[in-house]
């Protein structure tokens, strides 16, 4: 079943453009900008779905989440969440997803996690034992007890954004927006927040779209990736599909003897190298990796070797870097 | 339509409460308003006590009613905190981006800062007004209202004052999300309460243009009718005709505030903040 339909989605946003005139004459008489956030994106996520909506900074990853959440409304094309068109019905939505902006919280900052908490079941209008049953399942989740009568002021990070997935799930939505949920956060913080949210995920079967930079949250929680850039959708599809696309190579670290020329043969190839160790490269759709150590072998006296998997950080780095040099029209297209 | 109101009446209360908590969430802070506010009503008494005695033809009330009215105004805008009510909290959530997660609720954002800015009135009526103001009253010898009727008028009259700024300041607020800031505007507006609500001035001292521009703007609604009926300046008839213009300024603004907040949340929809 599906739960979240982006139809050609587009969004643009008319912006000052100073264009070097002086202030004065951008207050007499002020030019603008279209700026393009979003052009022309489509998806589908099924429900208990966990999808990483990856891209750099400035790609239009959270205008797509505001445009899924009802804060925005498209310039064109068509977004559905669980149904319902998120802008025109704001608040019935409002009911179904749960959003978590990391660089915001949505805690009253000066008052305890507890008071915001009593608070969002009058908006929310939750009976008291639904209230009660979901807020001891969070504090056994979450961890909540040990910081729950604290002013939000007074949290950690690590303890805030808790306390924040926690108040976006108190309602028990069905789909689940996490807007770089993880920034800033320490290895402990960020281990316990993917192990709610993928536990979160197996047990109410929740659907959850994750922005993020760190590619950790990635391996460990999504089955899929869509990448954004420049306003467009790039990529759609696998962890495993996204690695064969953009690093197509396996890299291989060898500890030999002594120094040999380079090896930079056709699919393999040198490319590092320090006193006594060498990095070789290879395709991966041209050689197998028996083939290839044996054809090292041969070539190096090798005392040890490595082999690199390419992580998706590795991925995801190869594949902004090549998006920030290539031109737009060679830019690779949905 | 009874369980939406139900909702709407559970949410009020609920955020009232939390605004309440938060107003004394700073210890320090509480007990430093309360010193203030006691100081700022005995100096602003102490000054108008020295006008009368100086220039007692000059007043169309007594000097008991000029000092009554001056605690009074002083007391009420101490629990309204005029100058930093709902346009300062929109102008710090529009820069701060926060406003995005009020809109995610499924509760309108004006409803939400109408029901905040209640509760913070209330909790500083009961612990900053009360406790400041009663020992004063007792103090400077100021008088009770001028009838048991005049005091219930008073008292509607001051929750009308509540909602009658908080809807000034929401519109003063929506300027923000075209200018991003609040300098400027907010110098006029507060120069035009100032001036016009009454609150340091009583209007029955203004000449005759200045009186008849601050009977046709909502602001002697806010400070003037609420003081004026307590101490008697206003009663019977025409202490009823005041509330009544407060109530009408109270629709209209209200009118003029969803219209606002309408086009701004379709600007915001299309246009980001």
């Amino acid at each position: 079943m599906t739960e979240v339909v982006v139809h050609e989605l587009a969004k643009s946003f008319r912006v000052r453009d100073a264009g070097g005139r002086s202030a004065v004459a951008q207050l007499v008489r002020p030019r603008y900008a279209v700026k393009e956030a979003v052009r022309g994106v489509s998806f589908t996520i099924g429900r208990g779905e966990m999808v990483a909506y990856l891209g750099p900074n400035g790609a239009g990853k959270s205008t797509t989440i505001k445009c899924l959440a009802g804060i925005l409304a498209p310039t064109s094309g068509t977004v559905r969440v669980g149904g319902l068109t998120p802008v025109r019905q704001r608040k019935e939505l409002a009911r179904r997803v749960g959003v978590v902006f990391g660089h915001k919280t949505s805690l009253w900052w000066d008052v305890p996690v507890l008071d915001t908490y009593q608070l969002l079941r009058r908006v929310y209008d939750l009976p008291r034992a639904r209230f009660e049953a979901r807020l001891e399942l969070l504090r056994d989740t979450l961890g909540l007890a040990e910081f729950e009568r604290t002013p939000a002021r007074q949290l950690s990070l690590g303890q805030r954004m808790r306390a924040d997935l926690g108040a976006a799930l108190l309602h028990g939505p069905s789909v689940l927006f996490l807007d770089e949920p993880t920034v800033g956060l320490d290895v402990l913080a960020k281990e316990s927040l993917r192990t709610f949210i993928r536990r979160t995920n197996e047990t109410e079967g929740l659907t959850v779209l994750l922005t993020t930079h760190d590619m950790r949250d990635v391996e460990e929680l999504c089955q899929r990736i869509l990448v954004i850039d420049h306003g467009r959708l790039v990529f759609d599809g696998t962890p495993a599909e996204i690695t064969r696309r953009w690093v197509p190579w396996t890299e291989i670290t060898l500890e030999v003897a002594r120094p040999v020329p380079p090896m930079a043969g056709d699919g393999i190839e040198e490319v590092a190298r320090e006193p006594g160790r060498c990095t070789v490269r290879f395709t991966r759709s041209r050689y197998s990796l028996p083939e290839v150590m044996a054809v090292l072998a041969n070539h190096y006296p090798v005392l040890d070797c490595r082999v690199n998997e390419p992580t998706i950080e590795a991925v995801v780095r190869r594949m902004y870097e090549s998006s920030a040099t290539l031109p737009a029209s060679r830019r690779p297209q949905p | 339509m009874t369980s939406a109101v139900g909702h709407g009446g559970r949410v009020l209360l609920a955020f009232a409460w939390q605004g309440a908590r938060t107003s004394t969430a700073y210890t320090t802070a509480y007990w430093m308003e309360l010193l203030n506010a006691a100081v700022r009503v005995f100096a602003v008494v102490t000054v108008w006590a020295v006008l009368y005695r100086s220039y007692p033809q000059q007043f169309p009330v007594t000097g008991g009613q000029t000092k009554t009215y001056a605690a009074v105004t002083q007391l009420t805008a101490v629990m309204l905190t005029w100058w930093s009510g709902a346009h300062h909290r929109i102008a710090r959530q529009v820069r701060d981006g926060t406003l995005y997660v009020d809109l995610l609720r499924p509760v309108s954002y004006p409803f939400q800062l109408l029901c905040w800015e209640l509760g913070e009135s209330a909790a500083r009526l009961g612990l900053v007004v009360l406790p400041a103001g009663i020992p004063l009253f007792v103090l400077l010898g100021l008088g009770p209202p001028g009838s048991a009727a005049g005091g219930l008028l008073s008292a509607a009259s001051t929750v009308l004052s509540f909602v009658l700024l908080y809807e000034c300041n929401f519109l003063v607020g929506l300027v923000v999300f075209r200018t991003l800031s609040l300098k400027g505007v907010q110098h006029a507006y507060h120069a035009l309460i100032t001036l016009l609500s009454g609150l340091w001035i009583p209007l029955w001292l203004y000449p005759g243009p200045l009186a008849a521009i601050s009977q046709v703007l909502p602001f002697r609604s806010i400070f003037y009718t609420p003081a004026a009926v307590y101490v008697g300046y206003l009663d019977g008839p025409a202490a009823v005709r005041a509330c009544a213009v407060q109530l009408g300024w109270a629709v209209v603004l209200w009118l003029g505030l969803e219209a606002g907040w309408a086009g701004t949340r379709r600007a915001l929809s299309a246009q980001g903040g």
